[in-house]
């Protein structure tokens, strides 16, 4: 993954802090090595640009994007960008219903390999400024892996930068908020409960 | 390369020292008290931090320099509009703000006045409405159009001034790039003689509503004290000592409306900083607010006389 490395430092974080720049809250709350499943607001393409850029760069490379095939492979210039330079987990949403492997098969494998993996859990870009409902996916993940740390970081202003079917990007600074790490481990809850959890964790101030 | 004019390398290197004596000062008092003084070691190694990226920005090539400049009203334009309420549909409008950017500092760059000096304060005027009415939404017509108007007027346009200012025609040997030096030197001293007066002899709030830290005795304080510095540093401009006074003055209290200026806006949204970008002095605005009021105030004095 020698391109991707190359891709963000030389390429993304630059632009990311020239043209947008971030605002963290709690920087405290960013890892700095292990593995870590991070959950995050989604409503632009920029969203997951700006989580990669709050990263040390040797920390990149292991960190993957879990993004619909649908849309990423829809042409063959984006494939190629989605695989060699983001590195991203496909997720295939056609599937969830032919049931002949589990959907988030591709997220288990490289979880197993020791990567660290980015999920947006309202599923795809909401209305910007609007926290979506979340799916049960990350709560099945947590139960699988119950002593990886689930990391909620909230975006604000990406939608306004680049909001969903927008070409024109307008500058505006991007602010992250980091919450504290959560483990599927620490408490006994049910799935259901700890997605309510996590989605309340979110939303509080 | 005007960092190869003696008179600038010579101001620069004094600037470093004074630089260096502030460090030398806070390290003894932080051993004194022993005690680490955080916010005032960062705000000093910020200081040359600052200095150093102006002086390679500016001073080794025009081109560059004005680039420079353009990039600095850039961010404060971008801070502008991240403190301030906006919706998603007012992105659009706000996109030509960002946008002028350019023919404003182009005009700056090859000094043609009659554009510069009506580019933003005209056309973006009537073109920002007109834009409104193809974008059709008429519910906050008048609130959002007013604050990008606003917004460009005094981060684009005002602070544009520094970059015409740098690209005037020499006056015999005095250049451009040397009252922009001036410029600079004395509006940031004027900010660190007020909060130092300030500390020392401060008693009575000059304005308690809007800036509770500022006194009467600041403003005096450094409003002497910059103007003593107009005067010694005047070999860096074409004055005479009765206009380096008259300039002083000027820079001393524009300095200190603009910071005001801009505490307003942060005490109208709610902030303190208006972001944590330099470590130790807060956001872009923090550090340009005098110069929003100083650049084109200063500007237009030395265009009076001598242009």
């Amino acid at each position: 993954m020698m391109l991707k490395s190359l891709f963000f430092t030389f390429i993304v974080k630059p632009l990311i802090i020239l043209i947008t720049g971030i605002s963290i809250k709690n920087p405290q709350n960013l890892p700095e090595n292990g593995q870590f499943i991070i959950i995050a607001n989604h409503n632009s393409h920029l969203d997951i640009m700006a989580i990669m850029s709050l990263f040390e760069s040797k920390m990149i490379k292991k960190i993957r994007p879990v993004a619909a095939s649908d849309y990423f492979f829809k042409n063959r210039i984006l494939k190629w960008i989605s695989l060699h330079l983001i590195d991203i987990i496909p997720l295939d949403r056609s599937m969830q219903r032919s049931k002949q492997t589990h959907p988030l098969q591709n997220v288990y494998d490289a979880l197993d390999k020791g990567d660290s993996v980015i999920i947006f859990p309202e599923g795809s870009r909401g209305d910007p400024e609007r926290l979506g409902q979340f799916k049960n996916g990350i709560g099945h993940l947590a139960k699988k892996y119950p002593n990886i740390g689930i990391i909620s970081i909230v975006l604000e202003e990406t939608g306004k930068c680049l909001p969903k079917n927008e070409a024109l990007l307008v500058p505006f600074i991007i602010k992250a908020e980091i919450k504290e790490p959560m483990k599927f481990g620490d408490h006994s809850l049910n799935i259901h409960e700890f997605v309510s959890k996590l989605e309340e964790n979110f939303t509080k101030g | 390369m005007s960092i190869l004019e003696p008179k600038i390398y010579a101001t620069l290197g004094l600037i470093y020292t004074i630089l260096l004596i502030a460090f030398i000062i806070y390290k003894i008092i932080a051993k004194r008290d022993n005690k680490e003084y955080q916010e005032l070691k960062e705000r000093i190694v910020s200081w040359f931090y600052m200095i150093t990226f102006f002086t390679l920005g500016v001073y080794l090539n025009d081109i560059a320099g004005v680039i420079f400049l353009a990039l600095i009203s850039y961010l404060a334009f971008k801070e502008y509009v991240s403190l301030i309420p906006t919706r998603i549909i007012d992105r659009r409008i706000i996109f030509y703000g960002y946008l002028f950017i350019i023919p404003q500092f182009y005009f700056a760059y090859t000094q043609w006045y009659a554009m510069y000096i009506i580019t933003i304060p005209v056309y973006l005027f009537l073109f920002l409405p007109f834009r409104q009415i193809w974008i059709g939404e008429t519910n906050g017509f008048i609130a959002n159009t007013s604050k990008v108007y606003w917004g460009a007027m005094l981060f684009i346009f005002a602070l544009s001034h520094s970059a015409y200012l740098f690209k005037l025609s020499p006056i015999n040997d005095i250049t451009g790039p040397m009252m922009l030096l001036y410029l600079l030197f004395l509006t940031e001293i004027n900010d660190v003689f007020q909060y130092v007066c300030g500390k020392l002899f401060g008693k009575k709030k000059i304005v308690p509503k809007v800036s509770p830290g500022k006194t009467t005795e600041g403003f005096l304080g450094a409003l002497v004290l910059t103007t003593i510095m107009a005067i010694l540093l005047r070999y860096l401009t074409p004055f005479n000592l009765f206009e380096s006074i008259f300039a002083g003055l000027i820079i001393a209290s524009a300095g200190f409306i603009g910071d005001v200026v801009v505490s307003m806006l942060k005490r109208d949204v709610g902030v303190k900083d208006s972001s944590n970008m330099i470590a130790g002095h807060g956001g872009m605005l923090d550090r340009l607010d005098s110069l929003t009021y100083t650049a084109p105030l200063f500007f237009h004095f030395v265009y009076y006389i001598y242009y």
